[in-house]
This record gives C-alpha cells, structure tokens and sequence, in this order.
C-alpha cells in the first residue's frame, strides 16, 4: 500500500469530515482506516466523535402521514389540474362567446388532445391560440 | 456518474407514470429532504411546505431526467437547498428571526428533556454559524452526503467544502466548550 495519507492530512480529515471515516473521501477510506489504529490517530478520532456525539444530539421529526399523503398527492395533481384548467378555460370561453353562440361555439372549440401546455391560462392556451 | 447513481431506475418509472416507484422514492427521499429543510429552516411548517415544492420539481423533472454528471439525490439537495435559501433571503429582508425556535410536535417524557435541551442547544450552536459552513456541516454530518455530492450541491469545490466543515466544527467545538464550562 503507498502511504499517500499522511498523518497531517489524517488529522485534517478528522476535523472536516469527523470520526465517521465511511464519511471521509473515498481514496484515503481503505489507508485512513489503516492509520486509525495508531494510537495518536485513534486520539484524533475519539476527539472526533466527542464533537459527532454532540451534534447527534439534535433530532428532527419524521414526515408526517398527512404530509407523506400531500406529496404524494402531488404527483397526481398536474393532470387533474390540467382536466380543471380545461374545464374553466371552456366555461370563460362560452361566457365570452355569449348567448348567440352559447355551448355550440364552446364544443366546437373542443380540442382533441384535453392537455394543456404550460402556457395555458384561465382564458385558454395561449400558445396554441391565433393571432 | 451516472453509473452509480442508485436512482436512475426509480426516476425513469416516475417519469413513465409508475405509482408504485413514486411511492418508493418519497418513501426513500422525504425523511431526508424534510429533515433538511427542518434544520435549514428551523420551521417545521415552513420545511413542510419546502419539501413539499421539492417534490413537486422533482415530479416535473422525472419525465426528462437523463443520467448525468450528478445523482438524482445531489439534485434534489440542491433543489432543497436554494428552496431553504430563497425562504431564508425573504426571512432577512422581512426582518422576521432569523430561526423560529419552534418545537417538534408530540412533547418528550421527563427522562429525555435534557437530551430534548442539549439538542436545541445544537441546533442554536449550528444556527450560529455562517450560512455555508452550517449548509457544509448539515449536508456532510446529517444528510450523509460523499464530500463530491455534497460540493456539488453547494456549487463549490470539494477543496471549499473541506475547508467550510473545518471551520465550522471547530466553531462548534469552541461553543461546546464554552457552554460546557458556563454549565459547570
């Protein structure tokens, strides 16, 4: 084994990384677990882990069922989202049609393909529509 | 690399509209982005919600996601990260605290109040800290990033992040013993 890690970079490692060396960058893993069993390096690292320890300390809680079921939600939501922007965007245009053209210019305004872009607004998908 | 990325499979049959793999990868994934935004944020609903918005990008993302120079999961830290940072730089210029010191739900038995206490007093030690050496320690020591992925999410060389977790845990350190010893 070349001894590339020297004990310099080892105490470096430690104060970055801490005393977790499956932390530590993956090239000196093999050669640091090595050094750890020298009595001073294994010093370094039981520093190490007094300050790893300390910070363990903190916890935070784990996602909640509700928020769990939220994001998963989300997933889904685009497509119900586009069916509802259609449905609205439809509902406007036969508004703005008025009586005289009423559901029958609002159907005839139906599109084959129900998605809508990313440019779709309450009045319709503006990319898709003419000048 | 791409190689290696664990995640690959997962996220092209998320992108395919797979429920079973979308239910995989929240499974795997939320405790550590929630987690992340909790400690960036110290908000538990503000972390929620940026979670939330991280998945949300993530869904949008899973349909064009090609294997690249970076994992899925470094992506995500790094979605989560600017989402925390974006909350934070609003927090600042509406001169609100800058971490609500808001408990976690569901209050500790008598026993452990003074492990309850000792973490809270991490959690102001790390609070402290300037804002790259506290994302350096949080995504090093508690995402369990490799010093590659974590610089990646940072945008900064893996030379800067060492230095940033060398500076920051000897902050730490330097507050540990002087809370000690105010203790004592």
């Amino acid at each position: 084994m070349t001894n590339s890690l020297s004990e310099a970079r080892f105490i470096e490692m430690a104060e970055a990384y801490g005393s977790v060396i499956a932390r530590w960058p993956e090239a000196v893993r093999a050669e640091a677990m090595a050094m750890a069993r020298l009595p001073g390096m294994r010093a370094v690292l039981v520093e190490a882990e007094r300050l790893d320890a300390r910070l363990d300390l903190w916890t935070v809680a784990a996602p909640s069922p509700a928020l769990r079921d939220r994001v998963l939600t989300s997933r889904r939501t685009p497509l119900a989202r586009r069916a509802r922007l259609w449905w609205s965007s439809i509902g406007i245009a036969t508004a703005l049609a008025g009586a005289a053209a009423g559901s029958v210019a609002a159907s005839a305004a139906l599109p084959l393909d129900h998605s809508v872009s990313d440019d779709a607004t309450a009045f319709g998908d503006l990319s898709q529509q003419d000048s | 690399m791409s190689m290696d990325d664990p995640d690959t499979g997962l996220v092209a049959r998320i992108g395919q509209g797979d429920e079973g793999a979308t239910r995989m990868l929240v499974g795997a994934k939320l405790p550590r982005i929630l987690a992340l935004a909790r400690r960036m944020l110290g908000d538990a609903t503000e972390a929620e919600d940026v979670a939330q918005e991280a998945f949300v990008r993530a869904w949008r993302q899973a349909s064009r996601w090609r294997p690249g120079a970076e994992r899925f999961d470094t992506w995500l830290h790094m979605v989560t990260l600017n989402l925390c940072r974006d909350r934070l730089r609003r927090r600042r210029e509406t001169v609100m605290p800058a971490l609500p010191d808001i408990a976690d739900p569901a209050p500790p038995a008598d026993a452990a109040l003074d492990d309850v206490a000792r973490g809270r007093a991490v959690q102001q030690a790390i609070a402290a800290l300037p804002e790259r050496q506290r994302e350096a320690i949080l995504l090093v020591h508690y995402q369990d990033l490799s010093n590659i992925a974590a610089a990646d999410a940072m945008e900064v060389s893996v030379e800067a992040l060492e230095s940033l977790l060398s500076r920051g845990r000897r902050s730490l350190r330097a507050t540990f013993v002087a809370r000690d010893m105010a203790d004592d």
